[in-house]
């Protein structure tokens, strides 16, 4: 399948669905009168479609200032109260292979929170900005999931039986892997190179001309979150880590020995996992 | 940005006869107006909130699918203008159109209505609006006549309120350091932040406008000032340095040209407010109100940082 049929569909979509229990829970925030804006933004900050959505109306041509803002804190003071109520309550909502959709993103808050723990390790300063990222790193893997069902099957069994890596299983079935998808996403929705740049090469740090330590820690939370075997990417084995990504990360053996114990722990603890279980 | 004189006129029709919106569609197009039609809300709402119309004409029925609301917020728009609204009814909705509190309808039309009909009400609602509504066309705020004719208003029914005069201190050295575009954008922000504060705190009864440049002003109720001006001031300098480069960002100023040509450092910009109110003193005219709360800016930008400073003297 050429990449091109991919990029049209891509431009057609109108959006990315939440997933209905994330949704459920956002638009019940929203609608209680006074709910803290903090409280609303805890919420929206856990499901990637909700946040993405923020971040494309806030970067929107007719506010004027495209491609400017980068943090969800930032959307929502800029979007205000009632356009973000109106955004949460005309959102979509995952009507299909709920399953997949939930795996996934169960993996994209792990990322999220393993990549927070990363950054701090190393110094780097935005935190809020790593965990968006973290959050939105396989937006291009949901795009795909929602646009072409059937055959995002045909990639997972690829990845089962071929032990092809889903990359290189998307690469093979669409001809484009997640991590461009996503990067064509952002670049539609005007979203900032400081976000998307990272998310086009969290499998590929090595080659980031701009953010390369994010893209780097992203990278390396993915592994560690694979390896915990947390939520599912339809990889049965753990993709290697790219060599530079350590070294430039300047993390030793026993750090990253810490950060994945303390991770394997926390992940297991299925609360923090769930933020809607409550 | 263009402003919307640049460009033709968007007109939605939301209606569930799509045949009817279709004809009224074409006989819109022939006259150059852009139009697009809807069944539903629900299905062009992204569209809706990405490139608001500049005109709704709106079947009687639509208003009861549960649409309330985003019909009002598209309406009531601060930052595209209010966006007219012309109600199509049957001969036995007028007394419907009447009641309608809640949206602001400017028009209406009744079913079955000529096409020539149609084209005089939707010409007459722009060039009214054009008369009513002049707005700053950067941030598409409401513009110096508009302040004027509102807070001349305000002082006329001699109810409590406050009113707010504003700028951004070291504008100019950003301009000079990172170009006008990214001003307007610094514009485009302080504007949204201004109108979203002001509107969370006081709802309708707040109103914010742009004078031009990096001077704004908004009126609120008087007893809720000082909240409005530390939240405004709060995000202002959190929303901020997204604005600067890294470099800038880690060095904590820029340095520019001052006024002589000279390279020379300064710090982030600051927005700075004076407030003056007329609970304790009389204000007959929108010229006294806005030379006090000038001043006071003035005097609120004597020291580092964001600060707003609030009139209590008594005359």
């Amino acid at each position: 399948m050429p990449s091109l049929d991919v990029k049209k569909k891509l431009e057609g979509m109108a959006g990315l669905p939440s997933i209905p229990r994330a949704a459920k829970h956002i638009s019940e925030l929203a609608t209680t009168p006074h709910t803290p804006m903090k409280r609303l933004e805890r919420a929206i900050g856990s499901d990637p479609a909700m946040a993405a959505r923020m971040l494309r109306f806030a970067n929107s041509e007719i506010y004027g200032f495209p491609n400017r803002i980068d943090s969800l804190s930032h959307s929502l003071i800029l979007l205000g109260v009632d356009m973000i109520r109106g955004l949460i309550l005309s959102t979509r909502v995952m009507e299909s292979n709920l399953a997949e959709a939930e795996a996934l993103w169960r993996h994209s808050l792990a990322v999220s929170w393993v990549a927070s723990e990363l950054g701090v390790r190393v110094g780097l300063k935005d935190l809020e900005r790593i965990s968006l990222v973290g959050l939105l790193h396989d937006l291009g893997k949901l795009a795909l999931l929602v646009l072409f069902p059937g055959k995002y099957e045909t990639v997972a069994r690829k990845v089962r039986i071929n032990k092809l890596d889903s990359l290189a299983a998307e690469i093979e079935v669409f001809g484009v892997g997640h991590a461009e998808v996503a990067g064509q996403l952002c670049q539609s929705w005007s979203l900032p190179s400081s976000i998307y740049a990272p998310i086009v090469h969290h499998h590929s740090p090595d080659q980031a001309k701009e953010g390369f330590a994010l893209a780097a820690v992203i990278h390396v939370a993915d592994v560690i979150v694979k390896a915990a075997g947390v939520g599912h990417t339809h990889d049965t084995y753990v993709p290697p880590v790219v060599n530079d990504a350590w070294r430039e990360l300047g993390i030793s053996e026993d750090d990253l020995k810490e950060v994945v114990f303390d991770a394997a722990g926390q992940l297991r603890n299925l609360e923090l996992l769930d933020p809607f279980s409550g | 940005m263009a402003s919307s004189r640049d460009r033709r006129r968007s007109i939605l029709i939301v209606t569930k006869e799509d045949l009817f919106g279709q004809g009224m569609s074409s006989a819109l197009k022939s006259k150059g107006y852009r139009t697009w039609v809807a069944t539903k809300f629900r299905l062009i709402l992204d569209r809706v909130y990405l490139a608001p119309p500049d005109l709704l004409l709106l079947d009687e029925e639509a208003t009861r699918e549960g649409s309330q609301d985003i019909i009002t917020w598209m309406v009531a728009g601060d930052f595209q203008g209010r966006v007219p609204l012309i109600i199509m009814v049957d001969e036995g909705g007028l007394a419907r159109v009447a009641r309608m509190r809640r949206l602001p309808v400017d028009d209406y039309l009744i079913k079955p209505f000529a096409q020539e009909e149609l084209l005089l009400k939707v010409d007459l609602c722009f060039r009214r609006r054009e008369r009513q509504w002049e707005r700053n066309p950067l941030t598409l705020l409401p513009g110096n006549l508009r302040i004027i004719r509102e807070i001349q208003r305000r002082l006329d029914i001699d109810e409590p309120f406050a009113f707010a005069y504003s700028d951004l201190s070291d504008f100019k050295p950003f301009n000079d350091r990172y170009g006008f575009s990214r001003g307007d954008e610094v514009l485009h922000m302080t504007a949204r932040i201004m109108t979203n504060t002001v509107k969370e705190l006081c709802q309708q009864r707040g109103f914010v406008g742009h004078i031009g440049g990096d001077d704004f002003v908004f009126s609120t109720d008087a007893d809720i000032v000082d909240e409005v001006c530390q939240q405004m001031i709060e995000r202002f300098d959190f929303v901020l340095p997204t604005f600067y480069e890294e470099e800038d960002r880690e060095r904590g100023f820029i340095v520019s040209l001052d006024r002589k040509g000279n390279e020379n450092r300064f710090p982030f910009m600051s927005l700075a407010i004076g407030i003056a109110t007329n609970e304790t003193r009389k204000f007959s005219h929108y010229g006294e109100i806005s030379e006090v709360a000038s001043d006071l800016k003035n005097f609120a930008k004597k020291w580092p940082g964001s600060h707003y400073y609030r009139d209590k003297r008594v005359r």
